[in-house]
């Protein structure tokens, strides 16, 4: 009796806390009046620079990234969108280039299993509860 | 000469590490005599390794290019300090530091543990020692830093430009201080299974290296990145790079095996786990050194990668890594568990800050190694970068921001009292009040995902302090009385605790509300940042002692008032003829501007400006973990089983 009652109050507790904070939040409201220099940042930082160890196209300076860097201000000043240009570069360099790696079939474990362990432990934690 | 004087010190070194293993596992002699000799070539290791690190800095110093690894790696025109630590700013030197930290770890576990049964004390210098011994066979074989080479060049290379910074000097010490410092908590506790009889206090001896190494760890890890986010002038602090990876992989595990160790103190429960996180704790260390060093992961600050050194500490690492396990298989209890479970208990909250913990572990660790696996068995490249880590590591860090402050509140026994439920209404009212106060203050917008980390953040911070009021503030000087006496350690974790909630602030915060630009400026060009203004004067040049500096000059305005000069650098050595990127950062309370410049012509320059408000709190909850962990490790409680902290 006395357990229970404890744990509906800190389910009280966590919910009302993550329900609350929710409505707080203001939409982000969309920039229009972004310069292209930003829209280049955003688009090369989500690429790798080939040449280089570790570093994606916006933080390096080297040869790659500098012709990467040069097609994605031409293909902007064009009017192509974003993710078309990340596109054409998917499609002409591969997977590698790519700092987040794309939800496909050899990578499915790589972006379930962090979540099927965190389920998990729910599983876990329930089914000891329960006994 | 200092080759060979350095290359027979090491040799003697070895040696007497076999005469300490000789001793301390022969059975030739026994008792008190065969403890007496080990401890003595034990401290003898020390020694001789403490003189030829001594004399590698001597070398260095007076820039004696016969030896290859100073020639490679120093100049005679770099400032002194840098030769002194350029030491280990080098595969051979870092190593030979690593080797001296592993023998200083060896001379205090002689020296200092003496409480400690001799037998199991004898184990723990065994084992030590041939860590040691490996590491010194990996030194003299695949990395000699007294290599010689003939004819004397007559100037050096110079050093990796980008090392010669102030955050070299304390960076990578602190670091291996950390790592090092593990294999302590490792020698003790595959001793105390090979022994499998366990008094009361190993918790307590293991509990004391376990704060040690996790402060070093930390401080090593916070300069770190306070390194590389001015020195390398992207005005990031955390790349999820695979050596930054290697170095919180360790970490995550310290702070799980703290906690663990916390709760074996106090209940007895979960020897097992606890122990095999100090080994697996030292298996990470290793396992950051060997990825690092073999080039198998590439970063940008990894030294010049050989794969035969990596194959070296690959069989180093098997071999202790799976010789721990085998001892741990061997001696697990079976029956040592309390069946009963009760939810709302400390011991809960740990399990369940373990388990998160290790998730954690597990999905870095995973996500470092799937480009390799993954090209190893089907040939396709892949990257994964920084999003993918904070995709999949935001779930957890926000259900560990929501347990964090609660379970510390509970008792280990029962369930929880009035009290805690007191507090935890108390504080969460107050966070409810703070939150919609800074969302009618601070009119920026941010998205429902960081607003909820920045509360949680400030949960974190205010559980903490509320939790450290006394209980009744009528008998408020008895407590604080009390308070002194006996809750010292309490108030250690506590800041820790809030410390953390400081830094997950500071790094929200300043994710979700910095302002980037980048810009073509030209002279006497103003930008509008934030509340700033920021004008273009123009440049100069500073000549430094062996760089000169191309400074380009902006001023700083607020409310139409010059506050401050900003001279953001491109640094040009005279001698590789390297260019780096200085950033120019000015603080502003919590916050900072922060300019670098791209490309300069005589008209016109590019600069990438940002103000990150709030970044300080980054490094100072960094720090103020560390100090809380300190605190706690000086006035630890004496008597097993009563601290409750």
């Amino acid at each position: 009796m006395h357990k229970k009652n404890n744990f509906s109050k800190i389910f009280f507790f966590i919910s009302f806390f993550l329900f609350f904070s929710a409505p707080l939040a203001h939409s982000a409201s969309e920039n229009n009046e972004r310069s292209l220099s930003k829209s280049i940042m955003e688009i090369a930082v989500e690429l790798k620079c080939l040449e280089c160890e570790g570093q994606n196209v916006y933080e390096s300076n080297s040869n790659f990234s500098q012709s990467i860097k040069a097609y994605i201000s031409e293909e902007l000043t064009k009017g192509t969108g974003s993710s078309d240009i990340i596109n054409d570069l998917h499609q002409k360099y591969g997977d590698e280039i790519l700092m987040t790696p794309p939800v496909q079939a050899n990578t499915y474990v790589l972006w379930i299993l962090p979540f099927f362990l965190l389920s998990l432990g729910f599983v876990i934690f329930f089914f000891k509860l329960r006994k | 000469m200092i080759a060979l004087t350095g290359n027979i010190l090491l040799i003697f070194a070895l040696l007497s590490s076999i005469v300490t293993l000789f001793f301390a596992k022969v059975p030739v002699i026994d008792g008190h005599k065969k403890y007496k000799f080990a401890s003595l070539f034990g401290t003898f290791q020390f020694l001789f390794i403490l003189f030829s690190y001594i004399l590698l800095t001597y070398g260095f110093v007076i820039s004696d290019f016969s030896l290859v690894t100073v020639w490679q790696n120093s100049e005679i025109q770099k400032p002194l300090i840098y030769k002194i630590t350029g030491v280990w700013g080098n595969h051979e030197g870092s190593m030979l530091l690593w080797l001296l930290i592993l023998s200083i770890c060896l001379f205090f576990i002689i020296k200092y543990d003496k409480k400690i049964p001799k037998s199991v004390q004898l184990n723990t210098i065994a084992i030590q020692t041939s860590i040691i011994f490996a590491f010194l066979l990996f030194i003299l074989f695949t990395s000699n830093p007294f290599a010689l080479q003939l004819p004397i060049p007559i100037d050096g290379v110079g050093l990796n430009t980008l090392l010669q910074d102030p955050g070299l000097i304390i960076h990578p010490p602190l670091l291996y201080i950390g790592y090092v410092g593990y294999s302590v908590l490792f020698s003790y506790s595959v001793a105390i299974m090979l022994e499998n009889k366990l008094t009361d206090n190993w918790a307590r001896w293991i509990e004391k290296w376990a704060y040690i190494s996790w402060i070093a760890l930390t401080l090593g890890i916070c300069i770190g990145s306070w390194w590389a986010y001015y020195e390398l002038g992207w005005g990031g602090w955390w790349f999820w790079d695979p050596v930054e990876n290697a170095s919180l992989l360790p970490w995550i595990t310290g702070t799980a095996l703290i906690h663990s160790l916390l709760n074996y103190k106090s209940t007895g429960q979960h020897r097992d786990w606890t122990l095999l996180l100090s080994i697996l704790t030292f298996s990470f260390s290793l396992i950051g050194t060997f990825l690092v060093r073999s080039g198998i992961l590439t970063s940008v600050h990894s030294f010049a990668s050989d794969p035969q050194r990596g194959l070296w500490i690959l069989i180093i690492l098997s071999f202790f890594i799976f010789f721990s396990l085998f001892i741990f298989l061997r001696n697990l209890q079976k029956d040592s568990e309390k069946k009963d479970f009760v939810f709302l208990r400390r011991g809960t909250f740990i399990l369940i800050n373990n388990y998160l913990l290790m998730v954690s572990v597990v999905v870095i660790f995973f996500g470092m190694m799937y480009p390799l696996l993954l090209e190893a068995i089907t040939g396709d490249r892949i990257t994964v970068g920084p999003k993918y880590f904070n995709i999949v590591i935001a779930p957890l860090v926000i259900l560990i921001a929501i347990l964090m402050p609660i379970g510390p509140n509970l008792t280990w026994k029962d369930n929880w009292t009035q009290l805690a439920v007191k507090r935890l209404m108390i504080s969460f009212v107050i966070t409810i009040f703070l939150i919609i106060a800074m969302q009618l203050v601070i009119y920026e917008n941010a998205d429902a995902f960081h607003l909820l980390l920045i509360s949680l953040a400030i949960w974190i911070f205010i559980v903490s302090i509320v939790d450290l009021l006394p209980r009744n503030l009528s008998k408020f000087r008895i407590e604080f009385s009390e308070l002194r006496r006996k809750n010292l350690p309490i108030i250690g974790s506590r800041i820790t605790h809030m410390a953390f909630g400081i830094m997950i602030f500071g790094i929200i915060y300043a994710s979700a509300y910095s302002e980037n630009k980048d810009l073509k400026m030209n002279l006497g060009d103003k930008i509008q940042i934030d509340r700033f203004e920021l004008q273009y004067d123009g440049f100069g040049t500073h000549i430094g002692e062996n760089y000169d500096d191309l400074q380009i000059n902006f001023s700083l305005i607020k409310d139409d008032k010059k506050i401050a000069n900003m001279t953001p650098a491109k640094r040009f050595f005279r001698k590789s003829g390297d260019i780096t990127t200085e950033a120019s950062i000015h603080k502003y309370y919590f916050d900072h501007m922060y300019i670098t410049v791209g490309e300069v012509q005589e008209q016109f320059i590019y600069a990438s400006v940002s103000y990150k408000p709030f970044v300080r709190f980054i490094w100072l909850g960094g720090f103020l973990m560390a100090f809380g962990v300190l605190f706690k490790t000086l006035f630890r409680s004496k008597i097993f089983g009563t601290s409750n902290a």
